[in-house]
């Protein structure tokens, strides 16, 4: 049997997809976009561009939070379909095509989920006040590609997840652990030598970071430990304790580097994703 | 208890077959098998029942042996000067009578012919044993010899046209070249058998070269080609599974049966007898130790261009229920029939959900029907493709009798549009059409369990008349009780009704 080409195909599971999604209410996602914006943003934003280690934090927390948000979208997404694409597999069903419409429609979501956390940061002026010293473009537009590789890139290694969990259920099983392991080898929290510094390359938060630590030109602030020493010991030298990162350097390649290896690992997640699905549908 | 009287055999009449002869110093013919029948040369006072022209042919050169029992035909070489390939292969010869009997298979081919096939006989006799070709069955010729090319394809451009959805566009193309004629793979979906075999890319022909594009078969006469073209009907299926084993364990074992076109067969069994292993079998989910044949093509060596052909109506409804009725068949038939225009589509998919009464349904959201109806709509999804063979698990669970019985009706006459539907179901009696006090099953294949191994095997299979007779009982539910062990309050009589059938 001849079937749709790989093209029409992705056409016909991206309407699907997308008419399925909203009439699941998919203004959830979006709501919850808002709420999380809000709460980042009322506990970080005061304190941004303050000292190194309260922008650090905020720059973290954000970046958790949009992982937070992209894997929570898709990580149920194919792992509930499971029996239905054994079926449609058998029946001409390309399953690249399954998958890169949801990707497709991840992509419109954090789009959108994007712009909500943005307007969000906007207003509380999470970006600070002083916009001219972009790396490559305005800062605020280099904020919001960051905000949306992080989102984006989470929710397909969300499908990822999905496409090789069993259920649900086992998928959300899993979900705490794939955050925790973003958490841990962002770099923030614990500084990361040997193995853990190798794994760490494999996960968004760290490149994240990195790219907000460059729009934010996060080298230039003071520890803030310095100003407090400052305070206490005068004609203190306050470049004796201040902390440099070369992750964090305010270079158009530092910050290509960081949007280019979210986007590597975007697309390596998608073809897992699509491995996953060959090979647990190989029978059919 | 058992009966400790001989029971008297009568045979059942043969079942049918088809042979295309193809013999050199005459029109190709078909030939309708009706039970055994003898070949060999057509010399004079030849008792022979198909008698042969060619020169190479021994005068008592072969026997097609049909075995009532496993409704089943053979061939023997009767140890023939130049012998008889089927499929290739040359049988050797096993003792004085001939070769052993091989069991044949629809699509199979039969050759008498020289020791190198490559170099074929110009008087080579080709044979090709089926059980879906029609006896009046139409052969057209197309002559290569006036031609630079012939395209073989769906379109209506093509010199050898092929109806079957499973042939692409233009599928295929024969070309006349100085080193002789060959046959070019165009890209297609479902690719280009040559004796058998999947070409990659091109391939020269020698005569007698069967060619296989979907479930047409085109024979290449060296000036001209032969072929035929079925359509979209399901021609035969063969299942033949000697064992399906899973760890150390084997769950089912000499399953071996053939369904025809419009056959709509009941799977009846009880708990752990193998149902669901022989599904997974047929579908080609599971390969069993064995073969299943459809339309002369084995599924396990073809699957990936086969499977499609062979649907399921799981058990449990495999549809998103946020997505409407419409959108749902639409998205399908995007999929399955790109070909079509969007007009063609909308068409066919009205045409199934009246076919299935459910046309009132179009704009509802699947999550919103009965099971009944979910299930309708899980039906007319497979419908949309043109499968040939449809299996249904239980399709009737959860469903109120008027329901089953509708649903079975509905069945039977998608089986009637030439499809092959094999339904597993506890609910016979639903199949049972009151005013024509007949069941609308034409076959029934019975597994049980064996006590001895634990091992699920055919304990039936054949008409539903058959069937009654057979376990000697009134309806079909009853075969269950026949069959089941006493503390599944059955009668227990799963190992004599196997060894039964197996001794018919």
């Amino acid at each position: 049997m001849q079937t749709a080409s790989f093209f029409k195909q992705t056409h016909v599971y991206f309407k699907k997809v997308t008419r399925i999604s909203i009439r699941e209410k998919a203004w959830i996602y979006l709501a919850f976009a808002v709420i999380i914006a809000l709460i980042v943003n009322l506990v970080t934003a005061s304190d941004m561009f303050e000292n190194l280690d309260s922008t650090k934090s905020g720059f973290f927390t954000m970046a958790s939070a949009c992982i937070w948000i992209g894997v929570f979208n898709s990580i149920q997404s194919i792992c509930k379909e499971h029996d239905i694409i054994r079926s449609e597999y058998r029946q001409g069903t390309k399953l690249s095509s399954y998958v890169c419409a949801h990707v497709l429609w991840q992509a419109v979501l954090c789009f959108v989920q994007s712009l909500i956390i943005f307007t969000v940061c906007l207003c509380f002026g999470f970006f600070g006040d002083s916009f001219d010293n972009g790396v490559i473009f305005h800062p605020l537009a280099e904020y919001f590609i960051t905000v949306f590789l992080l989102t984006f890139g989470a929710a397909v290694l969300g499908l990822m997840v999905s496409s090789f969990s069993g259920t649900p259920t086992t998928a959300m099983k899993i979900m705490p652990f794939v955050l925790i392991i973003q958490l841990i080898l962002s770099g923030v929290l614990f500084e990361l030598t040997g193995l853990a510094e190798g794994a760490a390359v494999i996960t968004f938060s760290k490149w994240g970071m990195a790219a907000f630590g460059s729009i934010g030109d996060l080298n230039t602030l003071e520890p803030k430990i310095a100003s407090e020493l400052a305070d206490k010991i005068p004609n203190f030298d306050k470049s004796i304790v201040a902390v440099t990162d070369d992750a964090f350097q305010h270079e158009a390649g530092n910050l290509l580097a960081s949007w280019g290896w979210c986007l590597g690992l975007t697309a390596v997640f998608v073809l897992i994703a699509i491995l996953s699905l060959k090979l647990k549908n190989r029978d059919s | 208890m058992y009966p400790t009287k001989t029971q008297m055999f009568i045979p059942r009449p043969a079942r049918g077959a088809t042979l295309l002869l193809i013999d050199s110093r005459r029109e190709p013919m078909m030939i309708a098998l009706s039970g055994s029948a003898t070949i060999g040369g057509a010399y004079p006072a030849s008792d022979r029942d198909i008698q042969l022209q060619s020169e190479i042919v021994s005068k008592r050169h072969g026997e097609f042996y049909y075995d009532n029992s496993a409704d089943a035909y053979y061939y023997i070489d009767n140890n023939s000067l130049n012998g008889t390939f089927v499929n290739g292969v040359k049988l050797q010869p096993y003792n004085e009578r001939g070769s052993r009997a091989l069991r044949l298979n629809d699509g199979d081919v039969l050759r008498i012919d020289r020791s190198d096939l490559r170099h074929p006989h110009p008087q080579a006799v080709l044979m090709i044993f089926s059980r879906s070709f029609e006896p009046d069955e139409e052969w057209r010729v197309v002559n290569l010899s006036n031609r630079f090319k012939v395209t073989i394809g769906r379109d209506s451009s093509c010199a050898i046209r092929v109806s079957d959805p499973m042939a692409s566009r233009v599928h295929a193309e024969i070309y006349l070249t100085e080193k002789g004629v060959m046959i070019y793979d165009n890209k297609s979906t479902n690719g280009v058998l040559v004796n058998s075999h999947r070409i990659s890319g091109s391939a020269y022909l020698q005569l007698n070269d069967v060619i296989r594009v979907a479930n047409t078969t085109i024979i290449f006469r060296g000036g001209y080609v032969l072929f035929n073209n079925p359509g979209e009907k399901s021609g035969c299926l063969s299942v033949n599974i000697h064992d399906q084993t899973f760890g150390k364990h084997t769950i089912i074992r000499d399953v071996r049966f053939e369904a025809d076109t419009k056959d709509f067969i009941l799977v009846l069994g009880g708990s752990g007898a193998g149902k669901t292993t022989l599904i997974n079998a047929v579908l080609g989910v599971v390969k069993a130790n064995g073969s299943v044949i459809l339309d002369g093509q084995s599924l396990y060596d073809n699957f990936r261009s086969l499977k499609s052909q062979v649907g399921l109506v799981p058990q449990f409804v495999n549809l998103r229920k946020n997505d409407k009725v419409y959108a749902t068949l639409m998205d399908t038939a995007d999929i399955r029939l790109p070909h079509f225009t969007k007009q063609e589509k909308i068409e066919r998919i009205d045409a199934i959900l009246k076919k299935l009464g459910v046309s009132e349904l179009k704009n509802r959201l699947i999550g919103r029907l009965s099971g009944g109806q979910q299930k309708k709509i899980s039906v007319a999804v497979q419908l949309i493709g043109y499968q040939k063979v449809f299996i249904l698990d239980e399709p009737d669970s959860g469903l109120d009798p008027a329901s089953r019985e509708q649903q079975m009706e509905i069945l039977r006459s998608i089986a009637d549009d030439g499809k092959i539907v094999m339904v597993v179901s506890h609910a016979s009696e639903e199949g049972f059409n009151d005013d024509e006090q007949r069941y609308l099953f034409s076959k029934v294949l019975v597994l049980a369990k064996s006590v001895r191994d634990n091992c699920g095997e055919l304990a039936f299979f054949g008409s539903t008349e058959d069937a009654l007779q057979f376990f000697g009982v009134q309806s079909l539910k009853e075969i269950i009780i026949e069959i089941n062990p006493p503390n599944e309050g059955g009668n227990g009589k799963a190992d004599y009704y196997i060894d039964k059938f197996r001794g018919r």
